[in-house]
């Protein structure tokens, strides 16, 4: 990248432009950082609302038993009814997993077998708030990220239009190359960002150089990693909780003592809300499709907590039990295994070490807890016959209950002949991406966690809408990425339509007979539908924004994507 | 597989001439002695008194005088055809009651070759619904294929091999080409050779190129035409009679390509094949056209009857049957008129 | 078949070709004329037909047909040489090292209310239960299974380890057997076909095994017009060692049992019976080989009755019921037995004292998603608590829920219905689920066992061609020792419930080909676009003007 034919096109121009205004921007900015950066008009609903609202559903109405029996909810491996019932077999002395009813972890019978009753809905209603906790800690570091990106500020359009005329003179295709460079402007773009996020840095990091690089060999691109120690109480000018504010100059309302509305000195760079961890945690917990599986009682919560907590920890560095909260996910309901990925990413950006040689002490970790789990449910059951009835069940998909997901129509109407190629090509879908993710999002690690747990919740054999809750606590994280988006208002709507109409076309089928299975299908193809593109307009999203940033000359430029 | 029952069923030459002295000194026994002027009679009258499955045997062994007695006798045991057994598959793969006359089609066809002499361990019969005893019949345990109800085909003394959930595509190609599990039993297989004459008959709901099974699968003309090709490779026939009586039948055996194998159906492609006639109080009709105007012939048929099937072709009458039967000659290069009916459904 | 073979036999499908056939056999019946007159004496062949006229005016006839084979006689079986015992029913014990087969086929359901307990009702459909005393029963059973769906002209083959079951508390072995010991090396297994249609083709082969087939002594009844034609038929094949004698050799018993209820009144709205009314056909003379032929008409209330022709002799048991005994071998041929009554008042009542306990099982629950099943057990007898064994096979597609069993009597509520409960969970194509409880009924009162299912979602291709008309789940079993057998009998009444009609979800049958194409759609969307994303980068588009 460095082997440019050309040099950078002339920068002393736009340097001398922006160090001119620099000292007198940089005082400003002192001045608004004492302040919040502007005025809060939004009304933050508290985490423990969504609790309270859960212990309100299960004491007052009947929607718990409701739930436990929505195919959209409880999948054949996470239903309380079969826990029950493998609970009660194994009380009874009857092999639980002999039979083709109980699908679930032997470890949910310990846990289960010496808890009282009474203290069940408890448990589930703690697991959801701990969930919600432990996104909130996730969500802290994304507020920690997002203060701490950098924007590279655009040089003046004056140098930008003299830098293209020359470019015009030049050979296309060289010029093509330069434009591809990423490094183009290197220097420029370290002295510039003494501007207004410089000032910011300096001030924050005590004094020290930003996290820039100013050797022309380095990428931009690996700069701006994890700042685990900076500040999260300041925010920065263009992260508001009023963004109208700092976009129009004045605030949605005006208040007596607002402060001074800051706007960012460069027009191309975009003004965010900034994030509230809080509000992650409160859209978890009110989110309906977590409220309906706390209430079925699904031990899909334990799946869902073990991932999170294990994403939690590994932000927090503690490697050994983030692997342990991730092995027991994984062996709870396999496909979290993906979340390793993510997780390895984070304790590399944590620890500054490269992923695979975190992957080298973070692999024998999991896989020494995944054993463990293992050894101790072999001395629970007393045999290794709950593999095939719990892991043989999920990769064989041998129980076709619908769900919301894409694998049982599918595998109903499946002729027996290409059914095991059908299979294998399903599952392998699941993990493909896995890999490919993990190697172009690396530095964004909350981004690949988003991106396995939606590909968990649209692709494995029995989602159900608590997946579907998880990935959108995920998506709320990624807000910045909002802007960027094509599709909204087509998926929204599509999964509003879905959740709508998947239990009706369901009752048509099933109780009133006046639908057939097709209705119910489609309804599942469109909410799949609206997941994938959810999921693949927030990666264009993401990879439109790091482009962006990191190529502040070009912000105003049309983009076309390209392979490259 | 050939080997063995080629050996077991054509008798080899230094068996023969004993088999033969043993029946001669057998039937001779039998015979008062001074029957010698009545000998020329005693082919029919043999073939009547035993089972008319044996009555080439009988002859042969009633040694005439007469050459040309002698003649046809040998002729007759070894069969111009070249054949020595007959089978029949004879199936109706339409499910629920209305269909009554599909099961009365197969009845009919099942009774008529039981009539010319095919003992019940050579057919295989396969009804996909109980009609006979179905609690709307109401005249229970039988089938008739007439509103005046002269012949229950049901009779006393019915042998239905697969029946029920058991007729389908799957089971109907295991039992031609002989592709079964090692648990079925001998009655349920198609234990033939190459030197077997086979009646395959089906009838039920069918279209272009297939035919339903139960209204659940279907069956094409291309798998048809390649489980009689394997059957022709495994050697499991010497000459096959195809007959079908569905809609646009025709298009059934277009695909066919093995040799040997002469086709009747009852409509051409595009057109439908129609009912005959409703018995009121059964309900619903009792026999397809194809299927009655063939049994107009069949039923007249005695055995050594003459009649060839070229004669039975030629009855088919066009508007009688309200579709045109479609015939396909051009595997069969022996020709229709040097067969005899009554072979073929024997 | 009709081309002149011995008739007591059904040989399998000639190795050779049929026009040789026939001379050879004859050849073979010449040369072992011989040995076939010195067949040992020790096989019995006994007929018997009982005629009851039950109170509500229907008459049950149960036909039995009982041969017995010695020891001596076994030996020659296990030669190949036959005389009263079917070959095909030989080779089969044989092949498959059967010990006990109990094989029924059954049209209608025994109404035990009305009718009280017969020890030949059965269960709807085919039920099949039997012994083996061999290692490798899975395989043996197959081939069972098999080899009786082409010799009875059944789907008997349907009957695979899908829907096997081995009951531990119902069946016990009912031979003769040297020690107990002998009884616990054998294995059980049991399945039936509720939804099995019976009708004449099944019947052909039965009444083939009779040594006089239909054409003398009491099968010369057999009219399948009329057999079919009632409310129950049900037909039955029994094979049981027996020790015919105090020494250690077992012989076998062969039982053959048709029992049918007619309704003569349907005819005319009057009581009055003959064997030609309801059966259209008289008996002409005794079969010859049995050594024992008896005609039983029986009447329950008998007052206004009388029996046409006059019996040999006539008994009153302690129910009140009049008995009428013929033999065929000293009356006259052409016997055509009958009631006549005087009026025709018919008593629809239940009785009591006769059918203490009635089974009603049912589903509850609508829709196509979950569902339960409940059996009411009624305890009609006013003082005495019962004992009883319920047996329940239940296909793996409705997925049990143990925890959700609940057994409520209207008695007492701390009386303890359930005594043992042994339950097999179902694997999924692979094996029923199974619930055999030990029950005891207080008098007096009603108990109900209920139990939650989920109805599975299965392949297209596991829907029978009918989907819409559902899944027949077998009747359950109901074991229990009859009040007035004396304490040291073994035996054992058996009552079955009714089958249970379940339609599970079905999907769209035509939709193979739109399912894949657009769910493969979906999944090369995001194929597509997580490729695109991952692989491609933003340039900016060159202003060229």
């Amino acid at each position: 990248m460095a082997s440019s034919p050309h040099p950078p096109a002339n920068p002393s121009s736009p340097a001398a432009a922006t160090a001119a205004t620099a000292a007198a921007r940089a005082s400003t900015v002192a001045a608004s950082l004492a302040l919040p950066s502007s005025h809060d008009p939004v009304v933050r609903i508290p985490v423990w609302a969504g609790v309270v609202v859960r212990v309100l559903l299960f004491t007052y109405t009947d929607a718990a038993p409701y739930f436990r029996n929505r195919v959209e909810v409880v999948t054949p491996i996470t239903s309380w009814k079969r826990l029950q019932e493998g609970l009660f077999m194994y009380r009874h002395g009857i092999p639980p997993y002999e039979g083709g009813v109980f699908h679930q972890a032997p470890l949910l019978l310990i846990v289960f077998n010496f808890l009282p009753p009474i203290l069940i809905p408890l448990l589930f209603i703690l697991l959801d708030y701990w969930i919600a906790r432990a996104l909130v800690a996730v969500a802290t570091h994304k507020r920690a990220l997002q203060i701490a990106e950098v924007w590279p500020p655009a040089r003046a359009a004056a140098a930008l239009d003299a830098a293209e005329a020359k470019a015009q003179e030049e050979d296309d295709k060289a010029q093509a190359l330069t434009m591809l460079d990423g490094t183009r402007g290197g220097d420029t773009v370290g002295k510039s960002l003494l501007t207004e996020g410089g000032a910011w840095f300096a001030k924050h990091a005590g004094g020290a150089e930003p996290p820039v690089a100013s050797d022309e060999e380095r990428e931009i691109d690996h700069d701006d990693t994890v700042l685990a120690s900076m500040p999260t109480t300041d925010v920065p000018p263009w992260l508001a909780d009023d963004t109208d504010a700092v976009v129009q100059g004045k605030p949605a309302y005006e208040r007596a003592g607002a402060p001074p509305i800051v706007k960012p000195a460069d027009p191309t760079q975009p003004v965010d809300n900034v994030l509230h961890p809080e509000d992650v945690g409160s859209l978890y917990l009110l989110n309906p499709y977590s409220i309906m599986t706390c209430l079925a009682q699904s031990t899909l919560l334990f799946t869902l907590l073990a991932m999170v907590a294990g994403l939690q920890y590994a932000i927090a560095g503690k490697r050994a039990v983030s692997m342990m909260c991730l092995a027991i996910a994984a062996y709870l309901s396999l496909y979290p295994v993906m979340m390793v990925a993510p997780a390895v990413l984070l304790l590399a950006q944590r620890r500054a070490i490269s992923p695979i040689q975190e992957l080298k002490t973070a692999a024998p970790l999991f896989l020494g807890s995944l054993a463990t789990i293992f050894g101790l449910s072999y001395l629970l059951i007393g045999s290794w016959e709950f593999l095939p009835s719990t892991y043989g069940v999920i990769l064989s998909v041998s129980d076709l209950t619908p769900n919301i997901g894409l694998f049982w129509y599918f595998f109903i109407e499946m002729f027996d002949q290409f059914r095991p190629f059908f299979l294998c090509v399903f599952q392998i879908m699941v993990f493909v991406f896995v890999m490919p993710i993990s190697l172009v999002f690396r530095d964004h690690p909350l981004f690949v966690a988003f991106a396995m747990s939606a590909i968990m919740a649209i692709f494995k054999p029995y989602p159900s809408v608590g997946d579907t809750a998880l990935y959108l606590a995920f998506f709320a994280m990624h807000q910045e990425l909002f802007k960027y988006m094509r599709n909204n208002y087509l998926v929204f709507a599509a999964m509003l339509f879905a959740t709508v109409l998947g239990p009706l076309f369901h009752y048509l089928w099933v109780y009133a007979g006046s639908g057939n299975a097709n209705f119910y299908f489609a309804i599942t193809l469109v909410f799949g539908l609206a997941r994938i593109i959810l999921l693949t307009d927030t990666g264009h999203a993401l990879v439109l924004r790091e482009w962006e940033r990191l190529h502040p000359d070009l912000r105003r430029r049309r983009v076309e994507i390209v392979h490259k | 597989m050939t080997l063995a029952s080629g050996l077991r069923r054509a008798p080899s030459p230094c068996i023969l001439p004993l088999l033969l002295f043993v029946l001669l000194a057998l039937s001779l026994s039998l015979l008062p002695a001074t029957a010698a002027a009545e000998l020329a009679e005693v082919p029919t009258a043999a073939g009547d008194l035993a089972a008319p499955t044996n009555k080439d045997i009988v002859t042969l062994a009633l040694w005439s005088e007469d050459a040309r007695a002698n003649d046809e006798a040998i002729e007759g045991f070894f069969s111009t055809s070249g054949h020595t057994n007959n089978w029949a598959v004879l199936v109706c793969t339409s499910r629920f009651w209305f269909n009554y006359r599909h099961i009365a089609n197969t009845l009919s066809i099942y009774h008529t070759v039981k009539r010319l002499g095919i003992p019940d361990s050579n057919i295989i019969l396969m009804l996909s619904d109980d009609v006979a005893c179905n609690a709307r019949n109401h005249f229970p345990a039988t089938v008739y294929n007439n509103a005046g109800r002269f012949l229950d085909l049901y009779g006393r003394n019915i042998e239905v091999d697969y029946r029920g959930y058991e007729v389908t595509v799957e089971n109907f190609i295991r039992l031609l080409t002989g592709r079964h599990e090692s648990a079925v039993p001998r009655s349920k297989r198609l234990l033939t050779d190459d030197r077997s004459n086979i009646l395959v008959y089906m009838t039920g709901h069918g279209g272009d190129e297939f035919l339903k099974f139960q209204d659940a699968e279907e069956i094409s003309s291309y798998d048809i035409a390649d489980a009689f090709g394997q059957m022709h490779e495994k050697k499991r026939y010497h000459e096959l009679f195809f007959m079908i009586d569905t809609c646009q039948a025709a298009s059934m055996y277009r695909q066919i390509y093995s040799p040997n194998i002469l086709a009747a159906a009852s409509a051409l492609k595009g057109q439908n094949s129609y009912s005959h006639h409703l018995d009121p109080e059964i309900g619903v009709a009792v026999i397809d056209r194809f299927t009655y105007y063939n049994l107009e012939t069949l039923e007249k048929l005695k055995s050594g009857d003459p009649a060839s099937l070229a004669e039975l072709f030629a009855s088919y009458g066009r508007y009688a049957i309200a579709s045109t039967p479609g015939i396909r000659r051009d595997l069969y290069p022996r020709g229709t008129e040097t067969v005899r009916s009554e072979r073929v459904f024997k | 078949m009709g081309t002149g073979r011995p008739p007591a036999k059904r040989p399998p499908r000639p190795p050779l070709s049929a026009p040789l056939l026939l001379p050879l056999l004859c050849l073979l019946v010449t040369l072992l004329a011989p040995f076939a007159r010195a067949a040992p004496s020790d096989e019995t062949y006994e007929e018997d037909l009982q005629l009851t006229q039950l109170p509500d005016g229907k008459v049950l006839a149960e036909f039995r047909f009982l041969t017995r084979i010695g020891p001596a006689a076994l030996a020659q079986v296990k030669e190949n040489h036959y005389s009263l015992l079917p070959r095909a029913i030989g080779e089969i014990v044989q092949t498959f090292g059967v010990e006990e087969l109990h094989l029924t086929f059954t049209r209608g359901i025994w109404n035990h209310q009305k009718w009280g307990y017969s020890p030949l009702s059965a269960a709807t459909g085919v039920q099949l239960w039997t012994w083996f005393n061999v290692s490798s029963v899975d395989d043996q059973w197959k081939g069972l299974t098999h080899a009786l769906s082409g010799l009875y002209c059944a789907s008997l083959n349907q009957i695979d380890r899908s829907s096997t079951a081995e009951p531990m508390l119902s069946f016990r072995p009912e031979g003769d057997y040297e020690d107990d010991a002998a009884k616990d090396n054998l294995e059980l297994r049991y399945g039936s076909l509720p939804h099995e249609a019976v009708c004449t083709e099944n019947l052909t082969p039965w009444t083939k095994m009779l040594p006089c087939q239909t054409k003398a002594g009491i099968a010369s009844l057999f009219n399948a017009y009329r057999l079919f034609d009632g409310h129950y038929h049900s037909m039955g094949t029994h094979i049981r060692p027996i020790a015919m004698n105090e020494g250690s050799a077992r012989g076998m018993e062969l039982l053959q049992t048709l029992s049918v209820v007619m309704n003569p009144l349907r005819l005319d709205n009057r009581k009055d019976w003959s064997l030609s009314t309801i059966f259209e056909r008289k008996i002409n003379s005794a079969c010859a080989i049995a050594q024992k032929s008896d005609v039983t008409v029986t009447v329950s209330g008998h007052a206004g009755s009388s029996f046409n022709p006059a019996p040999l002799s006539t008994t009153t048991d302690k129910h009140g019921r009049m008995s009428a005994q013929y033999s065929l071998g000293s009356t006259p041929h052409e016997l055509d037995v009958g009631v006549q009554w005087e009026d025709s008042a018919v008593d629809h009542h239940v009785n009591l004292t006769r059918s203490y306990i009635h089974v009603h099982r049912y589903q509850t629950g609508y829709g196509g998603e979950r569902g339960g099943l409940a059996v009411d057990f009624h305890n009609r007898h006013p003082t005495a608590d019962l004992q009883i064994t319920y047996f329940e096979t239940v296909p793996w597609y409705l997925k049990l829920y143990l925890h959700t069993l609940k057994a409520e009597t209207t008695a007492n509520a701390s009386y303890e219905v359930v005594n043992d409960l042994y339950f097999q969970p179902a694997i999924d194509r692979g094996r029923p689920a199974v619930l055999e409880m030990a029950l005891s009924l207080p008098a007096n009162s009603m108990t109900t066992l209920h139990i939650d299912f989920d109805m599975a979602y299965i392949k297209y291709t596991e829907h029978p061609p009918d989907a819409n008309r559902g899944f027949d789940i077998g009747a359950a079993v109901i074991t229990f020792k009859p009040l007035d057998a004396s304490p040291e009998s073994s035996a054992l009444q058996r009552i079955h419930t009714q089958t249970v009609l379940v339609s599970l979800p079905t999907p769209d049958f035509s939709m193979p080909y739109n399912v894949i194409t657009l769910t493969c759609t979906l999944i090369a969307l995001f194929f597509g676009s997580m490729f695109n994303m991952l692989t491609r980068r933003f340039v900016p588009v060159e202003a060229k003007l």
